[in-house]
């Protein structure tokens, strides 16, 4: 490796061919002197303490806290991302903590966080730094959690596996037009993605955010659903969030309630055992419910659990087992 | 043409003005250097330089 040398990053399908100098589509990852750097690790310039039903996670230690952190950057340039101010920012640009691995989990610690959550932007371009605090954290016992949108190679994500508890990914679409028309990104790698990450059994559940005339065709919903329980599974929590809109996309208006209701109670239909609409807080998709007794599990309002009836990862009412980590 | 009126001769002038132009030059120097506390500063950039895994080199 010398200055000069171009130099190819292969954390993501992007796979960006780099020279001197030159950043990659991400914005925090560069060639300097023929090697690729990361320009974000230790440097977040997110950290905040949220609830974990905030990532949303529902089905993982409910009601516990997750210290979460974010760098800027981002290798999807979706036109209605709710962090577009971090997300599309170069590093240069956001006021950037020091925060080293060892300090995250520190804090985790000190702020009685059960978890980490890499998060807000996409941990995908601040893998190092997510995957070096989540080896730190382990040793510690913290969990870590990891919320995005999936774009990753096979590789990183085999490693990612190995070292994080639980993953969300942003399922933002079926088809192959969304993703390059709004997302600027492709289909394929994040339907790889999922299934990888099903095959290596960690913890996983997936948001569709539902945009008014870009994802919210009846049957294209149904094809969304379809492939989540043909290929990973009925048991995979899919929540389908309301769309407040902002970014790119000010001129649609926020997802109606009864297009949501559409989603979650055609997901029922279609073998979905824990559906759940979000972004709206008190509506009864926010509950878990026993898909064997049908009888409440899980009671939820925002991001507060107000009641929860799974004993030892079972439904207290008739014992079916609940799939989760529930602590 | 002779107007009546005396004209003045640089030196003259300097003379004259000459506590003026040093008073101005003795309270430009503090009064710049008291703007540039108070002048914000570029910030400087807050990143990392940290090699990353998952690249190669490419040949040629």
């Amino acid at each position: 490796m010398a200055k000069g040398d171009f130099v190819q990053c292969e954390l993501c399908p992007r796979e960006c061919v780099l020279d001197e100098g030159q950043k990659g589509n991400c914005k925090v990852r560069a060639n300097k002197d023929g090697k690729v750097i990361t320009l974000v690790y230790g440097k977040p310039c997110a950290v905040h303490v949220d609830p974990i039903e905030k990532k949303p996670l529902y089905h993982f230690y409910p009601a516990s806290s997750a210290f979460s952190i974010a760098t800027a950057g981002c290798n999807l340039h979706c036109k209605f991302c709710q962090n577009w101010d971090i997300s599309q920012a170069n590093p240069e640009e956001t006021n950037n903590l020091d925060l080293p691995p060892e300090e995250v989990v520190r804090k985790a610690i000190a702020y009685k966080c059960k978890s980490i959550a890499y998060t807000y932007s996409d941990p995908a371009v601040f893998f190092e730094y997510a995957v070096d605090t989540a080896k730190i954290g382990r040793k510690a016992g913290v969990k870590s959690v990891f919320i995005t949108a999936g774009y990753l190679s096979p590789k990183p994500i085999d490693e990612l596996c190995s070292v994080v508890d639980a993953i969300k990914i942003d399922f933002k679409g079926i088809t192959e037009e969304f993703y390059n028309n709004v997302c600027l990104a492709h289909l394929q790698p994040v339907l790889d993605a999922m299934k990888a990450i099903k095959q290596r059994n960690v913890w996983l559940e997936l948001v569709n955010l539902v945009l008014p005339t870009l994802n919210d065709k009846k049957d294209d919903i149904a094809r969304l659903i379809d492939w989540v329980v043909v290929n990973l599974g009925a048991d995979v929590p899919l929540h389908f969030s309301k769309f407040w809109p902002q970014y790119q996309l000010k001129n649609l208006p926020p997802t109606p309630e009864e297009t949501l209701d559409m989603a979650w109670q055609m997901a029922k239909k279609r073998g979905v055992h824990y559906a759940y609409v979000g972004n709206i807080p008190a509506h009864d998709g926010n509950n878990t419910y026993c898909p064997k007794c049908v009888k409440l599990l899980i009671k939820r309002i925002g991001y507060d659990v107000m009641e929860n009836n799974i004993v030892g990862g079972r439904c207290k009412f008739c014992n079916q087992a609940i799939p989760g980590i529930w602590g | 043409m002779e107007t009546g009126k005396q004209g003045m001769t640089r030196r003259d002038f300097l003379k004259r003005n000459m506590i003026v132009v040093a008073a101005l030059a003795l309270l430009s120097s503090p009064l710049k250097s008291f703007a540039d506390i108070f002048r914000r500063q570029p910030r400087k950039p807050n990143v990392s330089g940290k090699e990353a895994r998952y690249y190669r080199t490419l040949a040629g």
